[in-house]
């Protein structure tokens, strides 16, 4: 999640890797679904990882807004 | 053809249908000595959720019927199959793997590739085990046919251990980032994974549908070719191609040999094995160049978040109402699916599309035919192992199953597995020969080659599951 989104959710401008777990639970609720501290926290770890490992995906091999994005082909563009 | 002096659960699938056709034998007798292999072995494999004998009696005796009266359905006519348990089929229940099907009634219909699968003869001896949701490499409690303590992969673990063991003479499978080409690889059978959307999905679970392919598990490739051919159905794609097996020269083939670590970085019985492979290449004349493609390197996390965020939209209604009944390293993949940001999947897409182009890339400036690549960087692992130490480097088992065999799930190519070779303890180690979009029957050309040319796995007598009769 980039910084930006991070502050949109938690409202406290906390970059993404110190996006809380009560936050993370409130996504969840917002959503419709019911997660403890524990799991939103382990929710938030992955979530972080995930946003971590794309980020520096990005900076090493480059995806420009004008990647294609939306539709898969083998082979082929997209 | 006089059917070989062997029992008919030691044949492949291709053997088995001539045998049929020729009157050699029936599919009753097919069945009867692939229920008795079964019955022999199953307690020790565990490779089934459940073998119909009912069902599969059925089919066979009206088969046979069909066969006596000159009537072929197809050219499976007989030969009995298994089915992984994420494909529906009709009259028995899908449950993934999962405890949140364990109430599930039986489907009403047959995923599409099980239907053409019995329209072209085939007999569906039962459902194999699956990691749970298709999302996992250890597929317990099936076991390796090769070394009973070690696991059979995953997520197709239990087609890869049936059809290893003889218990089957091809299954299904499906793979998202690796799950046909892993059981594949550590039982020593060959496995496809064919161009994305070739094969379609539609009554099979899905994990992800942006990555989920769907394809064969056998024991030779000539097996895998003609169930492909079946599963991708007439009319499609290259499929009056792809079986029987066009003729090649390997003397005119160009491979592309990846040396970028993700690939590369194996243990040294694999690394030797692949070494060898090389070898026998460059001597039947095919001419090899060293390729690098760094993006490859992004595999995993762009893997991830595909899964993660495509298994949450799939599984929406699962995880609102009973995510307590998914194992908890799933349940936070999928949970962190369903609040993933868009802009992040989006952006393990655009990535996608960059890894992508670059194989697209190295295939047009080298000119090449296939890449060859270890389809795993380790031989068979044991239930209870969540690392192992590849070159110094210590990682998990899936990343380390995954890396190399993911992406080519984000860029769709065909993939074959097939065995190279074994290891000093006897255990299977595997090649992936990796091909251009649609060109599948060109692919497995290269494939039959090289099985011709590499020397049959043979193991000892007094394994668990004898399977030096099997060829």
């Amino acid at each position: 999640m980039s910084e930006r989104g991070a502050e949109r959710l938690d409202g406290d401008h906390a970059p993404a890797g110190q996006l809380g777990a009560a936050a993370v639970r409130q996504m969840g609720l917002a959503r419709g679904l019911e997660w403890t501290l524990d799991e939103a926290a382990a929710i938030r770890d992955q979530l972080v990882s995930t946003h971590e490992g794309l980020r520096l995906a990005e900076v090493r091999i480059g995806a420009t807004a004008e990647e294609p994005a939306s539709k898969f082909k083998p082979g082929g563009e997209g | 053809m006089t059917p070989p002096a062997s029992q008919p659960w030691q044949w492949g699938a291709v053997e088995a249908a001539t045998a049929v056709r020729d009157g050699a034998v029936t599919p009753l007798d097919l069945l009867e000595s692939v229920l008795a292999r079964i019955d022999a072995v199953e307690q020790s494999v565990r490779a089934f959720t459940h073998v119909d004998r009912d069902g599969a009696n059925r089919q066979a005796e009206q088969l046979t019927r069909d066969a006596r009266e000159g009537t072929f359905r197809g050219p499976l006519h007989g030969v009995p199959i298994a089915i992984k348990d994420i494909f529906d089929v009709a009259g028995l229940a899908t449950r993934c793997g999962s405890a949140l099907f364990t109430n599930a009634g039986p489907a009403t219909a047959d995923a599409a590739v099980v239907a053409r699968l019995r329209s072209a003869g085939a007999v569906v001896v039962g459902k194999t085990a699956t990691h749970e949701l298709a999302c996992g490499v250890y597929t317990e409690p099936a076991r390796n046919p090769w070394d009973l303590s070690l696991c059979c992969g995953g997520s197709s673990g239990g087609s890869g251990a049936a059809v290893a063991a003889g218990e089957a003479m091809a299954a299904t499978g499906s793979d998202t980032g690796g799950s046909i080409r892993i059981p594949a690889a550590v039982c020593g059978i060959v496995g496809i994974k064919p161009t994305y959307d070739l094969v379609s999905r539609s009554g099979v679970a899905a994990l992800s549908w942006t990555l989920d392919h769907i394809g064969p598990l056998a024991r030779s490739v000539d097996d895998a070719a003609l169930v492909l051919r079946v599963m991708i159905g007439p009319g499609r794609g290259n499929s009056e191609s792809v079986w029987p097996i066009p003729a090649i020269n390997l003397g005119t083939t160009t491979f592309g040999v990846p040396d970028d670590p993700v690939l590369a970085r194996a243990q040294p019985s694999v690394s030797s094995a692949f070494d060898d492979t090389c070898g026998l290449l460059e001597d039947a004349g095919s001419k090899l160049v060293n390729v690098s493609v760094p993006e490859l390197a992004e595999t995993l996390a762009i893997e991830f978040a595909i899964v993660m965020a495509e298994a949450a939209s799939y599984y929406d209604r699962e995880l609102r109402d009973r995510s307590s009944l998914i194992s908890e390293g799933i349940r936070v993949l999928f949970q962190s699916g369903a609040v993933l940001p868009s802009e992040d999947y989006l952006k393990a897409q655009r990535l996608r599309s960059v890894l992508c182009r670059a194989l697209d890339r190295a295939f047009a400036e080298h000119g090449l035919d296939a890449m060859c690549t270890p389809t795993v960087p380790m031989p068979a692992y044991a239930p209870t192992d969540t690392h192992v130490t590849i070159a110094g480097r210590e990682e998990p088992i899936i990343d380390a199953v995954v890396r190399t065999t993911a992406p080519f799930n984000l860029s769709g190519l065909p993939v074959v597995a097939m065995p190279m070779g074994l290891t000093e303890e006897g255990l299977p180690v595997s090649v992936q020969f990796v091909g251009r979009a649609y060109q599948e029957p060109a692919l497995l050309a290269i494939a039959a080659e090289y099985e011709r040319l590499r020397e049959p796995l043979t193991v000892n007598d007094n394994r668990p599951i004898n399977r030096q009769s099997l060829r």
